[in-house]
């Protein structure tokens, strides 16, 4: 009796997640069959799902720690005790966050129509396709040999291509700005990126600093005051 | 009863011991380490191929004291010759040793047509098969060759080629003899490469003068003294660096004729520092061959240490090899006082040596040679000839790449099995044992060898067979499964919207039911 009630509710669970992800207008999956329309709605209609796309953005990071890790041996130095988590995410999911904040501070400036929660979404939506790269590159990986693997390096670079036309695209529709004013919006938002870094960078600096002088005041009045 | 037990036991422990101790050799203490470096590029310990077996000095070897003594060279009748400059006048006297390092002669002063020849600061001397001794006069110019009786008659001297493509200073430093009798000799200062004479000492040709490599900054450097001179004429960049080829600093011709020759320091990336020419002066070491591809991002190989030090004043400084008779090229550093030792592809084998004053370690070493398979080092501090001898280890490990250079991968299997249990991190005998077992086809055992090694070439071979084996073994459960998989696509395809019809119409049925359930 409890098997049956166990798969009852997993069944509506899962039926009640596909309606509420997979059956509905937010549904992302949308996005690899119909980008412009999927855009536009985010946008004008407000289909995008936070939830959906933070899950999205986990996922993305995840595929690019399993690609690092799980890389047959003969596409991959990667000794595992040279694997460096941070590293990985930092040139993931964090480098899509820095993105989105780096965009939305520039065009906030530079009349775009666009809310951060937007550029979220869309990025997010867009990653599925890179994914699903990752994923598959690592399965290939370890039952091909370097002759053939160069299909699916190709196939990697469409994938990449086929990402950047669509996050163009979103940004274009998200901004409401013409090609030429999303082409230099794009370039601007790296700079943008590599600002923020270089701030960030600096500032831990500086608190690497303040934390030792202050360190060095309390040692100096321990010993003073207490001995 | 119990103390008789225990007496006997005790003696029969006191025996075993003695015993043992007899039996077990106790192998030589050798006080450096002696590494070799993996893919990484990581320091890898490893037993040492060399053991410190003598150390010879001046007075040992009945000649004074040897001081500044600059080269020394084992002949083709394996005798020794050693140079070096004696006291405050430094005169020049040329040791001849047998191959048990007793003194046969000493010359001090040549002669030349009947007068007294005195040379002035020699830095290279060789002995071609027949006798005859050629020494490079480096301050008289010339490169003399002496008679064969070892009387230090002068019977030929080499002097500045008459050529249109000899310009400068003629300062010969350095020089090798071929089988054929031509010479190469290295000139301080010439930079477009080696000089070959012919047998008769006429001047040949300049051949191996390294690639000049650019880098970026070079070409716009370049490019600007272009447009310097077209602005302000064509004498009027004088101050602009030249672009030359790095000057070699030391040669040494095998018995195939063979040149190989070295860069003392590793100034540009991409230039070899180790040379093994061919005749057209072509470098014919594989760039590309195993060892350290991961921290070797260049087409040139890297020797020496890997580990670079802050400074190149504190980097390796090669100024002497020389080739052993199975072809492995030993390198010396003078800096850091280490030799490293490459098998006849390039892989390093063995480091040893250092800078000390204990046996084994020099303090200002400045020439090295092959005595069979030992290596003699010359110390120019402590007028000191270090003999190293190889090692067992060493002895097993030269044998087994000697049969795996020459394709006889099954012969070299035992030895490298044999170095496997003195060293497991051997790589190349991981690439060897691979080789063997894929040429047996056992593509498991392969492929875990080739993963140990890090070698992705061997290990695609390899793995492509081993997939093609794993198929044809499971080919009836894999096409079974996936003739039935398709079987139940076709028959989902036509029967799946009416089983799901028909769950759906049982559900609407009994609905209520499950809902109850659910609800409690």
């Amino acid at each position: 009796m409890t098997m049956q009630k166990l798969w009852s509710n997993l069944y509506i669970f899962l039926k009640a997640f596909y309606a509420r992800f997979l059956e509905g207008k937010k549904n992302p999956f949308l996005m690899i069959n119909h980008p412009v329309e999927t855009m536009e709605d985010l946008k004008y209609k407000k289909n995008g799902s936070t939830i959906y796309a933070t899950l999205l953005l986990i996922a993305f990071s995840v595929s690019a720690i399993i690609q690092e890790v799980a890389t047959g041996f003969i596409f991959s130095t990667l000794r595992i005790k040279d694997f460096n988590i941070l590293i990985v995410l930092c040139t993931s999911g964090l480098l899509v966050l820095l993105f989105v904040v780096g965009n939305w501070s520039l065009c906030t400036l530079l009349n775009g129509e666009g809310r951060m929660v937007d550029i979220y979404i869309m990025i997010c939506y867009n990653l599925t396709p890179l994914i699903g790269y990752n994923i598959i590159s690592t399965i290939f990986s370890r039952f091909l040999v370097e002759d053939e693997y160069t299909f699916v390096t190709i196939a990697g670079v469409c994938v990449q291509i086929w990402f950047i036309i669509l996050m163009f695209y979103g940004l274009m529709v998200i901004h409401n700005y013409t090609f030429w004013g999303t082409f230099l919006n794009a370039i601007a938002s790296l700079v943008a990126m590599a600002v923020i870094f270089f701030l960030m960078f600096l500032f831990v600096v500086l608190m690497q600093q303040l934390y030792v002088f202050i360190l060095t005041i309390y040692t100096e009045c321990r010993m003073r005051l207490l001995s | 009863m119990k103390k008789k037990l225990i007496k006997a036991v005790a003696v029969a422990m006191t025996v075993a011991v003695l015993v043992s101790m007899l039996i077990i050799p106790s192998s030589a203490y050798v006080a450096f380490n002696t590494y070799n470096y993996n893919y990484y590029g990581e320091v890898v310990e490893t037993p040492s191929g060399y053991s410190p077996a003598e150390v010879y000095y001046g007075e040992d070897l009945g000649v004074g004291e040897l001081t500044n003594a600059v080269d020394i060279y084992v002949s083709p009748q394996n005798e020794i010759y050693i140079l070096d400059y004696y006291g405050s006048e430094s005169e020049v006297r040329l040791h001849i040793f047998d191959s048990n390092f007793k003194l046969i002669k000493t010359l001090t002063t040549l002669s030349a047509n009947g007068h007294d020849y005195y040379m002035n600061l020699p830095e290279g001397v060789v002995v071609d098969k027949d006798g005859y001794i050629y020494i490079c006069d480096t301050g008289n110019r010339q490169v003399l060759k002496l008679d064969k009786d070892k009387s230090g008659k002068i019977i030929q001297t080499i002097g500045a080629p008459d050529s249109d493509l000899f310009t400068g200073d003629f300062k010969p430093t350095k020089i090798a003899i071929a089988k054929n009798m031509s010479l190469y000799v290295i000139c301080s200062g010439a930079l477009d490469g080696i000089m070959e004479f012919d047998s008769n000492g006429s001047f040949l040709r300049y051949f191996g003068a390294p690639d000049v490599q650019l880098s970026l900054s070079d070409l716009v450097t370049l490019a600007w003294r272009k447009v310097y001179r077209s602005l302000l004429g064509k004498d009027a960049d004088d101050t602009f660096i030249t672009f030359v080829p790095t000057e070699f600093e030391n040669l040494v011709v095998d018995e195939y004729g063979f040149v190989y020759a070295v860069i003392a320091a590793a100034g540009e990336e991409n230039t070899d520092q180790l040379m093994k020419m061919n005749f057209l002066g072509n470098n014919i070491l594989d760039p590309t061959a195993k060892s350290t591809q991961k921290v070797n991002t260049t087409l040139s190989r890297t020797y020496g240490d890997l580990v670079r030090r802050a400074t190149k004043t504190q980097g390796n400084i090669f100024t002497d090899l020389c080739v052993d008779e199975d072809g492995f090229i030993t390198l010396m550093d003078s800096n850091l006082s280490k030799i490293f030792e490459y098998d006849p592809e390039g892989n390093l084998t063995f480091v040893y040596g250092g800078k000390g004053k204990q046996e084994g370690f020099f303090q200002s070493p400045t020439a090295i040679a092959k005595l069979g398979k030992k290596t003699l080092v010359l110390d120019g501090y402590f007028g000191s000839v270090t003999v190293f001898d190889l090692t067992d280890y060493g002895t097993i490990l030269h044998e087994a790449i000697v049969l795996y250079d020459q394709g006889l991968y099954t012969d070299a299997a035992d030895y490298w099995v044999e170095v496997l249990k003195s060293n497991a991190n051997c790589e190349l005998a991981h690439i060897g044992l691979g080789k063997v077992y894929y040429q047996y086809g056992d593509y498991e055992s392969a492929l875990n060898h080739f993963k140990i090694a890090n070698d992705r070439m061997n290990y695609q071979d390899a793995f492509s067979l081993y997939r093609e084996s794993v198929i044809s073994d499971h080919f009836n459960l894999i096409m079974t499964s996936l003739v039935v998989l398709i079987l139940l696509l076709i028959l989902w395809r036509i029967f799946g919207k009416k089983i799901i019809a028909a769950i759906k119409e049982k559900k609407q049925g009994g609905g209520d039911h499950d809902d109850a359930e659910i609800m409690e």
